[in-house]
């Protein structure tokens, strides 16, 4: 992402939130969010054309991105489930799992024990656990009719 | 993308000359390290003072330098990180697996 349009989004974030709403920890989490966003449209949808619509409320920042690039596919571990959903990934860190909602895959995170770790079980790929740790709730959807990946990620304030 | 700044014994001092470490520059980031790796066979204090951005693209590129550098029975320990990255990188617990200091000196003098 653009490093000037990261910063006129921010900038837009600060200007119309509450300064009692924990400003610093609301842009840190924007900042990793929007990021991940757009780096996750091109690096899996293939598409470098994104609408994103941002929604700003007195109790939460809200993030839409909507492409029309290739579907996500998350094939998941076969027969591992874990807290009501199907595992996206798991490594010595964290299970990243997710939990169909009213025909929305929301992600959720479990910081595994780690109290030995071998740096060769230790994941490379951190993209979907960045926005699922930053945000307080993510989530995904697909538009058979008009062909549309969906990504919605809210920060409480 | 990588300078050499300082070689001391045991250490190669070096700058990340990016202020938008992301997908764009990581390949090229990692191949860079890892020839220094390989050629140097020194552990490697990597200063990140100028890097303003990070994304999941290239924290995998660090990633991946760091399991080639103790395949290598080296380390690559993190210097100079922004607020944010550092507090990105505690978010995920990658202070779990890379050495993090403030300087190069506060790194050279823990070993």
């Amino acid at each position: 992402m653009p490093a000037d349009l990261l910063e006129e989004i921010l900038w837009l974030i600060k200007s119309n939130i509450s300064v009692d709403a924990g400003i610093s920890g609301v842009l840190f989490k924007s900042k990793f969010i929007l990021t991940e966003l757009l780096t996750n449209a091109i690096k899996h949808a293939n598409t470098d054309e994104v609408i994103l619509n941002l929604e700003i409320t007195d109790s939460l920042v809200r993030f839409i991105k909507t492409d029309h690039g290739t579907p996500m596919n998350f094939p998941g571990l076969e027969n591992k489930s874990f807290e009501g959903g199907i595992i996206i990934t798991a490594d010595i860190m964290h299970t990243l799992y997710a939990v169909e909602q009213n025909g929305r895959l929301c992600f959720y995170c479990h910081e595994n024990s780690a109290p030995t770790i071998n740096i060769n079980d230790f994941p490379e790929h951190f993209g979907l656990l960045i926005i699922t740790k930053a945000a307080d709730e993510f989530c995904y959807q697909y538009n058979k009719q008009n062909h549309a990946n969906t990504f919605t990620a809210s920060i409480n304030i | 993308m990588i300078d050499i700044i300082k070689e001391q014994n045991n250490y190669l001092l070096v700058d990340i000359k990016l202020h938008e470490a992301n997908m764009a520059s990581a390949d090229a980031f990692k191949t860079e390290i890892v020839s220094l790796l390989d050629t140097h066979h020194k552990k490697v204090i990597l200063s990140l003072h100028q890097v303003n951005y990070i994304d999941s693209t290239f924290l995998g590129a660090l990633v991946s330098a760091l399991k080639h550098a103790i395949s290598l029975k080296l380390d690559i320990a993190l210097v100079g990180l922004k607020k944010d990255i550092y507090d990105l990188m505690t978010l995920i617990r990658l202070d779990k697996v890379f050495k993090i200091y403030d300087s190069f000196t506060d790194a050279t003098t823990a070993d």
